[in-house]
């Protein structure tokens, strides 16, 4: 597309926007094969579209590709883009090469699987939208599902073949409806895998089951909201439709000379806007409608009688819907039951009967009451006593004590109070990693690591301790829990060479290698490009000797050196040693782990140069030292809890943003700083989400059943009650920290901070929300204020 | 040496230092990892993960400034 005629298009779509107020548009980029364009060609059509649609609205920019051109190059240009690509995958190598060879017969399989590795990379992740497969009952379903899942996308879809009454799709003798076959096998996996994954088509018949609105174009009876633009600048109606007959999508209209207006008046796009009334009698009067819509529109098409028709798919559509809502989706085999961990290889002696696995077991005692009905925590009950655990709790210790809270409500917290919350973070972790110690048996690495790490814990405690209260271990952990069938259990080997390491422990053990990187938690990675199977890792005296692939280095953590062995191999360059903060030894500038990327929206940064990992070192180092002199009471919080900053890209719109996550407790996310003063502010700010993160690890200070919304003065959109009280904590800090410094500019973001936590504090109190404990926690906030 | 708030009718004796008090879920960390009780991590592993019966925690909170 030249680009007078993507800065056309650009045009076109903005109007569009303006004109109808659109909160967002998705444009996506599609083939032929967009990557084609290069790298820059790509950032060209993209920095266009930005451009102008930015401005006026919120741009979803998409791009569906095989992935076979992308490099590390197109996927840095993608993410500065906001590009998300989705890629096409048949399923396995076999799968696949059905229909996704090269001209010559070559498969391109072990091409797009180095793409999505690529992908998977937490500095490329924000640009993976996910896996579009297309239904080839050639393959086996639950083959095909496993081996999109083993490719870790954000969303998967599935589309029926190209098909109409004219050329019908392809069906065995017998088998009446074996595309809906195909799909509840698929169906029936998922669910029992706890859906691990949102599958688009299989997301949208249940959400329109519900009233819900579907979210693809196949299913459901929304408007047709999406016309396609050619690479000549011509208007045409979904690509789909070139499967009826030679022309179909033809409009006639072009983006140099027509609004997008007059392409949605075409005859054509707006009988399929016009929803249960543009169907043909048929559908006008199925009992599944609703969520069927008639099919893809593409899929209607007869000779004769145009697109006027049930979909071809009609008998497959109504076995799908109707078993999917029936729970009748069995066929011919048992439903499988929800997922859960097996039993313990070693259960412990004196342990007491188990229950059910994460998603069968008991409501957590001390939970209960977060699930009690509204109105919620009754506002007349009294305040706890001090003295008592402020939440119910399962036993005696669980909570913390009410003088620890009532610390950490003023805003600050000692050293006793944020070190309980340091502690916490650590049993937490402990506590996941032995919940998920019975599924780690299934797999020889993974049970190899968890023997090395439970003899570890035993002959070097402390080193065991360093690494298990590393943010990521935890996030990784959680992940495992939330996701059971994606758990990533090989990392238990990972978590214990570095736990070894750190020990100076010898040890020989299979460690897994992702995604083409070898990553030791608070040690270092080590790039291992072409490993197919786990490395080979010797810890010894004489350093860590790792053996894949082609590669066999020795490396000694701390050094930045890297020994090569004496016939040559390895790759010296690979070594990626951790990087911490000078004179703030636990602080580690994290750009390696691979479970960093947990940030939603907020892309977080590749490796580091030297040069910028360097300034970051000095940044912060400043930055804590700020904190330590202008603002010493928060001081104990960032020396407790911070262990890990992760560097984000910078933010496109030109903001500081900073983030944290509680399940990835001890690390904050930040964009580059323009210097120490603003850095410090974003640490003091994240660290008290941090804190309050670790408080609610143990105690219930808000009523979780409560469903309202409240509208807080720095968000747009209204929060839910835990995170108005999150934001007021936040801010509560950040507008102590400008109270702290001269200057009129100083003073105005003082108020400004001040008077929005005075105001949501207020709301807070009113709503009845908030459990006894997390009244006397904000009435310890508002004391705080109420001395400025 | 302790400092009042008040809140409501009531009034409360804070101490400005926080009695030494043990950390919740003490027996996690000092339990070996081999020893503890499956049940026991279960339950307090919950707590952080996806339940079907109580939406989840706030995960992620983030922040933009123009400072
Ligand atoms: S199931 Fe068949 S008849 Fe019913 S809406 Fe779908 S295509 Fe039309």
């Amino acid at each position: 597309m030249s680009p007078e005629t993507v800065a056309a298009a650009a045009g076109r779509i903005a109007e569009h926007a303006v004109a109808h107020r659109l909160d967002a548009v998705r444009v996506v980029l599609h083939g032929g094969e967009p990557l084609l364009a290069g790298a820059a060609g790509l950032a060209g059509v993209a920095a266009e579209l930005r451009r102008q649609l930015d401005p006026v609205t919120r741009l979803d920019l998409r791009m569906q590709s095989n992935g076979v051109l992308l490099t590390e190059e197109i996927a840095e240009v993608l993410v500065d883009h906001g590009v998300a690509v989705g890629i096409s995958l048949d399923g396995d190598r076999a799968a696949n090469d059905r229909h996704r060879r090269y001209a010559n017969g070559a498969s391109s399989h072990t091409q797009v699987l180095r793409a999505l590795a690529l992908l998977r990379r937490p500095e490329y992740r924000p640009a993976y939208a996910g896996l579009l497969c297309t239904v080839d009952l050639a393959n086996d379903p639950v083959r095909v599902y496993r081996a999109l899942l083993a490719e870790d996308p954000p969303h998967i879809d599935f589309l029926l073949p190209h098909a109409n009454w004219e050329r019908p799709p392809p069906r065995p003798p017998g088998v009446p409806t074996p595309y809906a076959h195909w799909l509840l096998a698929v169906h029936r996996q998922w669910t029992a895998d706890g859906r691990p994954v949102p599958i688009r088509l299989l997301d949208s018949l249940l959400a329109t089951a519900t009233g819900g609105v579907s979210g693809t174009e196949a299913v459901g009876l929304a408007a047709a909201d999406l016309a396609v633009i050619e690479t000549d600048g011509s208007y045409e109606q979904v690509d789909s439709l070139k499967s009826a007959f030679d022309g179909a999508p033809a409009t006639g209209l072009d983006v140099l000379t027509h609004p997008i207006d007059e392409v949605a008046a075409h005859p054509m796009i707006a009988v399929r806007q016009a929803g249960l009334a543009g169907l043909c009698a048929t559908c006008r009067s199925c009992p599944v409608v609703r969520q069927c819509g008639g099919g893809l529109f593409a899929h209607r098409y007869r000779p004769g009688h145009g697109f006027d028709n049930p979909s071809v798919y009609c008998t497959d559509l109504v076995r799908l819907i109707s078993a999917m809502s029936a729970g009748d989706d069995a066929g011919d085999r048992p439903v499988t039951r929800p997922a859960t961990i097996p039993a313990p290889r070693r259960p412990p002696a004196d342990g007491p009967p188990e229950p059910s696995g994460p998603s069968g077991g008991p409501p957590e005692p001390g939970r209960a009451a977060a699930a009690s009905p509204r109105p919620g925590p009754s506002r007349a009950t009294a305040p706890p006593e001090p003295g008592r655990p402020a939440a119910a709790s399962p036993r005696p210790g669980d909570s913390l004590a009410p003088a620890i809270l009532d610390d950490l409500g003023s805003g600050y917290g000692g050293d006793d109070a944020v070190g309980q919350l340091a502690a916490i973070h650590l049993a937490k972790t402990r506590a996941l990693l032995v919940a998920l110690s019975p599924a780690a048996a299934t797999s020889s690495v993974a049970a190899a690591g968890w023997d090395l790490l439970v003899d570890l814990d035993v002959t070097a405690p402390d080193a065991v301790r360093e690494v298990l209260a590393h943010p990521f271990v935890r996030r990784w952990a959680h992940r495992c829990h939330d996701r059971p069938a994606l758990a990533d259990l090989g990392r238990l080997a990972a978590v214990a060479a570095a736990a070894a390491i750190r020990a100076g422990a010898t040890a020989d053990l299979a460690v897994p290698v992702r995604d083409g990187v070898l990553d030791l938690p608070t040690v270092g990675a080590l790039v291992v490009p072409d490993a197919d199977r786990p490395a080979a890792v010797s810890v010894s005296a004489g350093g860590v000797r790792v053996r894949a692939g082609d590669t066999d280095v020795t490396v000694r953590p701390g050094d930045t050196a890297v020994t090569a062995r004496p016939d040559g191999a390895g790759h010296p360059a690979g070594w990626r040693p951790v990087r911490r903060v000078p004179g703030r030894a636990p602080v580690l500038i994290e750009d390696t782990d691979p479970y960093r990327d947990c940030y939603q929206d907020l892309p977080v940064a590749p490796r580091l140069s030297g040069p910028d990992a360097a300034r970051w070192q000095r940044h912060l180092d400043a930055a804590i030292r700020r904190i330590d002199a202008e603002a010493g009471e928060y001081a104990p919080g960032v020396g407790a809890v911070l262990r890990a900053v992760v560097p984000l890209r910078p933010d496109r719109g030109g903001r500081q943003r900073s983030a944290a996550a509680a399940t990835a407790f001890g690390a904050v996310a930040v964009t580059p700083a323009p210097d120490d003063a603003a850095l410090a502010v974003l640490l003091v700010h994240e660290v008290q989400h941090l804190k309050l993160d670790g408080v609610l690890d143990v105690c219930d200070l808000v009523d979780r059943g409560d469903p309202r919304r409240v509208r807080v003065p720095w968000r747009e959109d209204p929060r839910p009650v835990e995170g108005v009280l999150h934001g007021t904590y936040a801010h509560l800090a950040v507008a102590d920290v400008w109270r702290r410094r001269p200057g009129a500019a100083a003073g105005a973001h003082h108020r400004r901070y001040r008077d929005w936590t005075a105001g949501a504090l207020d709301t807070l109190l009113d709503l009845g929300a908030l459990t006894p404990a997390g009244e006397r926690f904000a009435r310890r906030m508002r004391a705080t204020v109420d001395t400025w | 040496m302790t400092h009042h708030v008040r809140w409501g009718d009531q009034v409360d004796r804070i101490p400005d230092r926080p009695t030494t008090a043990t950390a919740p879920l003490d027996d996690l960390r000092h339990t070996p990892l081999g020893r503890i009780p499956i049940a026991r991590a279960r339950t307090v592993a919950l707590s952080d993960t996806r339940t079907t019966d109580r939406p989840s925690r706030l995960d992620v909170a983030a922040f933009g400034s123009s400072i």
